[in-house]
């Protein structure tokens, strides 16, 4: 209940405070907030099911965003910066399915 | 995150009770880190939402299509901006060259003026040429072998001519008074010096020529002729340039330049 308070007061705050992203982060907010979405659906899925850990999910949270940024960041040093945040999403959107999809499962057992 | 079963299970073999107060603390700091993770999602989710609708990063998130669009847009905007700079650099080549072009009417007008003015004797002139020298101790020489002379060196391509010092200029006449030949109203005595400026050889050619001036002259008794060629000679100007009242030019179309 409270993290989803907690994220409510996120965009809210966001809302109200309007913030301009630097052009330098722009193009990893997204691979970013998708990595984010990942890490919360993952904890939702092991809150469900009972394996939720604090500590996991912090450093889900964490690696999953660093490294997503860190990947496109080297894509585009690399030359293929667009492609490599298209993967990265594309597998982050698989997870958060898979994820969604045992959130289902535990919630309508089917 | 109220008492939960896993919790309490994946805590008991790990922390088993053993220190209640500090796994507490603990546990509150992550919750509380939960939160602001959580926090810190939805305010990243906002600001991407709304840097996504924002102007400046439009080209991030076009689609293609739109993009093509936009591009197309900018390579035809690019082509107008090439051809106005080449219009431009027709424009500075034209007139470059309409400059030189006056340049160049400007330089054949003054050479003309020169031409002119030789022409008409308001200048001394200077150049190569022929001096005929004429001696004529009895005074037969007439006015007709004088202009018959002249017109010898004149065919010949003479571009200046003075008989004893007196320009001969498009006007110029010789006329007898008194037994004293007069050229152009001054009287002229021998010996007669007459200098022609032009070609020095073709000149002297034409004055030689058998049965051409020079034997004629020299026809008469106690005259003679010597053809002499020089590289430098002077020609003076005309003493008074003479007026022209009765007459205008005609303005043309098809003036020659």
């Amino acid at each position: 209940m409270i993290p989803l308070i907690a994220l409510l007061v996120g965009a809210i705050l966001g809302l109200l405070l309007q913030p301009t992203v630097p052009p330098f982060l722009l193009p990893y907010l997204p691979v970013a907030v998708v990595a984010a979405l990942d890490a919360i659906f993952g904890a939702v899925r092991a809150r469900l099911e009972g394996t939720f850990s604090e500590r996991v999910f912090l450093i889900s949270f964490m690696t999953n965003v660093v490294l997503a940024v860190f990947l496109v960041y080297l894509g585009d040093q690399l030359g293929v910066g667009s492609e490599l945040s298209t993967a990265v999403v594309v597998v982050l959107g698989v997870r958060i399915f898979s994820n969604l999809s045992a959130v289902r499962r535990v919630i309508f057992r089917a | 995150m109220t008492a939960s079963p896993e919790r309490a299970r994946t805590a008991t073999p790990a922390g088993a009770g053993a220190q209640p107060s500090t796994g507490a603390g603990q546990r509150l700091l992550l919750r509380v880190a939960v939160a602001l993770a959580c926090g810190l999602l939805g305010f990243m989710l906002v600001a991407q939402v709304r840097a996504t609708e924002g102007f400046g990063d439009r080209l991030e998130v076009e689609r293609e299509e739109d993009l093509a669009q936009i591009l197309s847009e900018l390579s035809t905007r690019s082509e107008t901006l090439q051809a106005e700079i080449t219009n431009l650099q027709l424009t500075l080549v034209e007139f470059e060259s309409s400059a030189e072009r006056e340049d160049l009417a400007r330089r054949s007008l003054e050479r003309r003026y020169d031409e002119l003015r030789i022409l008409t004797g308001t200048v001394p002139v200077e150049g190569p040429g022929v001096i005929l020298a004429i001696e004529d101790p009895n005074r037969l020489v007439t006015q007709d072998l004088l202009v018959d002379t002249v017109q010898e060196l004149r065919d010949a391509g003479a571009e200046a001519i003075a008989v004893n010092e007196v320009r001969l200029i498009a006007s110029s006449a010789f006329a007898t008074r008194n037994d004293r030949l007069v050229v152009d109203r001054q009287p002229i005595d021998p010996p007669y010096r007459i200098v022609a400026i032009g070609g020095s050889e073709t000149l002297a050619t034409a004055l030689q020529i058998r049965g051409g001036a020079r034997d004629s002259l020299e026809l008469l008794t106690g005259v003679e002729a010597q053809v002499q060629p020089s590289a430098d000679l002077r020609i003076p100007a005309v003493a008074e340039p003479p007026a022209y009242v009765f007459g205008t030019p005609v303005q043309s179309a098809s003036e020659p330049p």
